[in-house]
């Protein structure tokens, strides 16, 4: 259902567009700026591996607490109370696997994609094709997903049609990567992290205020608002079953360790000591920033409640997925509806968290390109002739057909595509596939191509299958018996893709090369001698 | 650049493995088995695979106790310790309490002891290598070296 927050007598919110226009102009003139300096691949792809620990780690602390985080957390929040929560503090959580396996041990392997980590002791060609396929499957869906998000989110709070924001958030996203590279979006993340970070903190200070200071009296409040009652304040209020509570943790904790796009961003920094320290940046930043989505949610169901004449009619108004809880709020805490501050500081959230998609979707193209150009293209069709200057061209040319093809879909399919379930099966076959090729990787000396393909056949199939299957999905609804239960297929496919790899490895023979290959691998990734280096201009 | 393969000293049936055609444009190759014949290297791996795997297994510990409650035990984390704060929230904000712990101490642990010993496995191999020019004579393994690899690889 749509809600139109345009102003009263006007078909579209024009503050909402000022606010708009001056974020995407500050964003234009970063990518001004880029582009100067983003001539060779290493740079177009790797920001020339020039980016600091904490500017990287503010980077993925924006992946993180983008509008998905913002407002779908708030949103199931304030619509199911504590449930909404924890899937917060798993994919705050997720930071560990990252940092434990993946973050260092990338970064001194690899040149730009996961697949090159990998095809340093697996056959290069099909490895490099089967895992550029899952990643463009990934981040597909992902960006169809973040696409639809943006386009309803701009329609809901500007009122400028469906179509026209799509198509007009690909066009400036395509600005971003095509002329800027990685070094325009990260910085676009990075800005887009402290303004939505600011956001944040202002408003928890407004909502706490509102309840002198005392966070008990505010969920004392927020639970007399909810039709759940007191139960909100603790699980069970999405009426989840314990399996799927389960499979929802794990997808977002081992799914993120898998996401290209977030472990493309280790590519950036000049060695592994600047991508523990972007973990450690980027967990402070978005685990802060989880915290305050307890109190911003919370406070959601308290006040929208109270100010919007009770329960019912606040859910009404927030949306499917509650999605336009925050930016609700927003207008609440400014003043309330048709009031300066509030109509204000709505048009304030809602250029930053349109700018947070915009942001998150520039992220997601350059790692499709970044398959497309340097997996598929320079090592799969061109046979490994590695051009420092073609890959940037090709990438470029890449981007631009990516976007079309995505947006394309988005438009086929239109505003009704469920986004939480295509962010869950991302999540899910990122954590089936590209996550068990790179532990057996770098840990199983056994392990070999045929079990890197098999790892990749398992997990992609039983994720599709079984969101085939789940109750989003399945014809019906929801509450109808759809043969399998569970929302989330990881706690199905991400067993099934290690068991992939651990079948297909005993059942084809060991290459020796690739035997020996395990050693340079491990001591590469281990002690990051003979890493990429950083560009020197 | 398409270089010849001397980056891998690894053996034979390179052609599967153009990556390196790509990446080691070091002039000097490594010689990975004898770093990691180092004590050093040795003590890396097996220090940090106990720490991580502590780390692991304190942090998944935790936080699947976590969900397992949630999932399970919904009445106790519905318990309340004062009106309005539930055992939930406080066992919620613990978690992230944690997670900073847990990333704070890896990476402490790796600047104060795992880099050291990552430095000291890599001169290993610059020591032993000096060793064995001085010993041969000869500059073979430097001879054939690729002079003038780009600088922006």
């Amino acid at each position: 259902m749509r809600i139109v927050l345009a102003q009263a007598g006007e078909g579209v919110n024009e503050l909402a567009l000022v606010a708009f226009a001056v974020v995407l102009a500050i964003t234009l003139v970063i990518t001004f700026w880029a582009a100067r300096k983003t001539h060779t691949a290493t740079e177009f792809f790797a920001a020339g591996r020039a980016i600091s620990g904490t500017q990287n780690g503010l980077a993925i602390a924006g992946d993180y607490i983008s509008a998905a985080t913002f407002l779908g957390f708030t949103g199931a929040i304030f619509l199911a109370g504590f449930d909404g929560w924890i899937g917060a503090l798993a994919a705050g959580f997720a930071f560990v696997p990252v940092l434990l396996i993946v973050a260092e041990r990338m970064r001194n392997a690899g040149k730009f994609t996961i697949a090159d980590v990998l095809a340093f002791r697996l056959k290069a060609r099909p490895v490099r094709a089967a895992v550029a396929l899952t990643t463009l499957f990934i981040v597909g869906i992902y960006l169809m997903a973040q696409m639809v998000g943006s386009g309803l989110l701009i329609e809901n709070l500007t009122g400028v049609n469906f179509t026209v924001s799509v198509i007009g958030t690909v066009c400036f996203m395509l600005i971003y990567v095509v002329f800027g590279g990685m070094l325009a979006t990260t910085w676009v993340q990075i800005i887009k992290a402290v303004l939505l970070m600011s956001c944040g903190v202002v408003m928890t200070f407004l909502i706490l205020e509102r309840f002198g200071f005392n966070p008990l009296s505010l969920f004392t409040s927020a639970a007399d608002q909810h039709p759940l009652g007191e139960s909100m304040l603790s699980p069970g209020g999405s009426g989840q079953s314990a399996a799927g509570l389960i499979s929802t943790a794990l997808a977002f904790v081992l799914g993120t360790a898998g996401l290209p796009h977030v472990l493309m961003r280790f590519f950036t920094v000049p060695d592994a000591q600047a991508a523990r320290k972007s973990v450690w940046v980027a967990v402070l930043f978005a685990g802060t920033f989880f915290i305050l989505v307890a109190f911003i949610g919370y406070g959601s169901s308290a006040i929208l409640g109270r100010e919007l004449g009770g329960a019912e009619a606040a859910t009404e108004a927030v949306g499917s997925g509650g999605n336009l809880a925050a930016p609700l709020l927003a207008q609440e805490l400014g003043g309330g509806e048709g009031s300066v501050g509030g109509d204000l500081f709505l048009a304030i959230v809602s250029a930053i968290a349109i700018a947070t998609i915009l942001a998150v979707v520039a992220g997601l193209v350059i790692a499709a390109s970044a398959a497309v150009t340097h997996d598929l293209w320079s090592n799969v069709i061109r046979h490994g002739v590695d051009s420092e200057h073609e890959e940037p061209r090709v990438a470029r040319i890449a981007t631009i057909v990516i976007a079309a093809v995505a947006l394309l879909l988005t438009l086929v399919g239109g505003p009704g595509f469920n986004i939480a379930f295509l962010a869950g099966l991302a999540f899910s076959v990122a954590a089936s596939t590209n996550l068990p090729c790179l532990i057996y990787a770098f840990y199983w000396r056994r392990f070999n191509t045929g079990g890197a393909l098999t790892a990749i056949g398992f997990g992609l199939t039983s994720a599709i299958v079984l969101i085939i299957l789940s109750p989003p999905v399945w014809p019906g609804p929801a509450s109808e018996g759809s043969p399998f239960e569970l929302t989330y297929p990881a706690i199905i496919s991400i067993p099934m893709g290690f068991l992939g790899g651990w079948l297909g490895t005993v059942l084809t023979k060991p290459e020796p090369t690739e035997q020996a290959k395990y050693f340079e691998m491990q001591v590469r990734s281990e002690t990051g001698i003979g890493a990429e280096h950083a560009v020197v201009h | 650049m398409t270089s010849p393969d001397t980056a891998t000293g690894a053996g034979p049936a390179r052609s599967q493995h153009e990556y390196h055609e790509t990446v080691d444009a070091e002039p000097e190759p490594h010689d990975w088995e004898l770093i990691a014949s180092t004590e050093d290297y040795k003590t890396l791996l097996r220090e940090r695979g106990r720490f991580t795997a502590m780390l692991a297994a304190v942090g998944l510990g935790w936080f699947f106790l976590f969900i397992f409650l949630a999932a399970f035990a919904e009445g106790f984390m519905a318990e309340q310790i004062a009106d309005g704060l539930s055992v939930a929230f406080i066992f919620g904000v613990s978690q992230i309490l944690v997670l900073w712990a847990i990333i704070w101490a890896y990476n402490n642990r790796s600047n104060n002891r795992f880099m050291a010993l990552q430095e000291r496995a890599a001169r290993a191999e610059v020591a032993r290598r000096a060793e064995a020019d001085r010993v041969s004579g000869a500059s073979a393994s430097t001879g054939d070296r690729i002079a003038g690899t780009e600088e922006d690889r």
